[in-house]
């Protein structure tokens, strides 16, 4: 059987293989993306700050009208429940005004979600990188200041006093005296 | 403090906060649009009558009727067909969108053309000017406008005379007014209510 695209078919198969599964990720990490960002913007622009969607004002609101208002109002539609939506208004200096609707400001949010979400890798990966290299930094400090003087060997390699000390036995056979990490002792 | 219970406590401050951070209510929102006087710009009413003339394909809009509400960025008007001068439809737009038209009823016994305002004599360019002078005239703390008419108005000189102008309403917290501008924007009065 062959596929619609004849490039497909003159890849092995093994190529077919890691290019369908590259696809599939990329699908997958597409979706993941998509359904983190959807619901940040649900969490976060409808459930704890609204005000967010001011953010939006120098994209969606013109020249003459620049102050952005998030505008609630809550309604009761039966006794004992409240409902509140949310509404972009863009006020000029009279007071003359332009509803922006909710709509555009969430979906223009869940794009800077997205970045966001995006970007964290890009951050985060640069920071542990120096936070691991500050540590293996303090870790080669330690060993230094461990070693004997005189002593310039790569690190890790420096033996304590114990480990260099050699006791000469009675039969003159040597007995190197075991240190914290070198296991166990060889001697006669 | 371990760097988590800091997440924590950000996290139980956003459920407590929720859905307050960065919002207004609405009433003050409306306050806030009558602090700076009430949201009239001349767009409001000269977008709607733009609109219209092209709908019905005339250079020459006649009115019967015309009002603006800023406050809710309403706009009605009642619009003679130019192909047929009996037949009247109300408009009404809102943020300059035409959202409805419906046909008003006519009695034959009514005067139209007594009653018809021709929008080309309308200073709607002064209307800016004129709602900065009504509210400078009026001079009331949290004054704003609350509507504005075209409409028939007395003249300045001869008060039995009526002539095509324009009708200002003004409120506030304390009092309510009303000023009277000519068609071509001359301040005639201001008469508190």
């Amino acid at each position: 059987m062959t596929s619609r695209l004849p490039m497909f078919d003159m890849l092995p198969n093994a190529g077919k293989a890691k290019l369908g599964c590259g696809l599939l990720s990329s699908f997958m990490a597409f979706f993941g993306l998509v359904f983190l960002s959807v619901m940040t913007t649900l969490v976060v622009s409808i459930g704890i700050w609204p005000g967010e969607m001011k953010l939006t004002a120098p994209i969606l609101c013109p020249d003459e009208k620049p102050d952005p208002y998030v505008v609630s109002d809550t309604y009761s539609p039966q006794p004992g429940e409240s409902s509140t939506t949310y509404t972009l208004y863009c006020v000029g200096e009279r007071g003359d005004f332009e509803d922006v609707g909710v709509f555009r400001p969430m979906a223009l949010l869940t794009l800077f979600h997205a970045g966001l979400w995006l970007a964290i890798p890009f951050v985060l990966a640069p920071i542990a990188m120096l936070r691991r290299r500050a540590r293996q930094g303090d870790d080669d400090e330690a060993t230094v200041k461990d070693r004997p003087e005189g002593d310039t060997g790569p690190p890790g390699t420096s033996r304590s006093p114990a480990v260099q000390r050699t006791e000469m036995t009675g039969s003159q056979n040597p007995v190197i005296s075991g240190g914290v990490d070198d296991g166990p002792v060889i001697g006669g | 403090m371990r760097p988590w219970r800091g997440v924590v406590t950000l996290a139980a401050g956003a459920i407590l906060l929720g859905g307050c951070i960065g919002a207004t209510p609405r009433d003050d929102f409306e306050e806030e649009i009558r602090s700076r006087g009430g949201g009239f710009t001349e767009s409001m009413i000269g977008g709607p009558l733009e609109d219209a003339a092209r709908r019905l394909g005339t250079d020459d809009l006649q009115l019967l009727m015309l009002m603006a509400t800023p406050e809710y960025a309403a706009v009605t008007m009642e619009v003679r067909n130019p192909n047929n001068s009996r037949e009247v439809d109300r408009y009404f737009y809102q943020g300059g969108s035409l959202q409805s038209t419906e046909p008003v009823k006519v009695s034959v016994r009514d005067d139209l053309d007594s009653e018809t305002i021709h929008v080309n004599d309308l200073a709607v360019d002064m209307l800016e000017e004129m709602t900065d002078q009504a509210l400078a005239t009026f001079d009331t703390e949290g004054g704003f406008v609350s509507s504005i008419q075209a409409t028939s108005v007395w003249g300045p000189d001869d008060p039995s005379n009526m002539l095509l102008g324009w009708r200002i309403s003004l409120s506030s917290p304390r009092t309510d007014a009303v000023a009277s501008f000519a068609a071509d924007g001359e301040f005639l009065g201001l008469e508190l209510q």
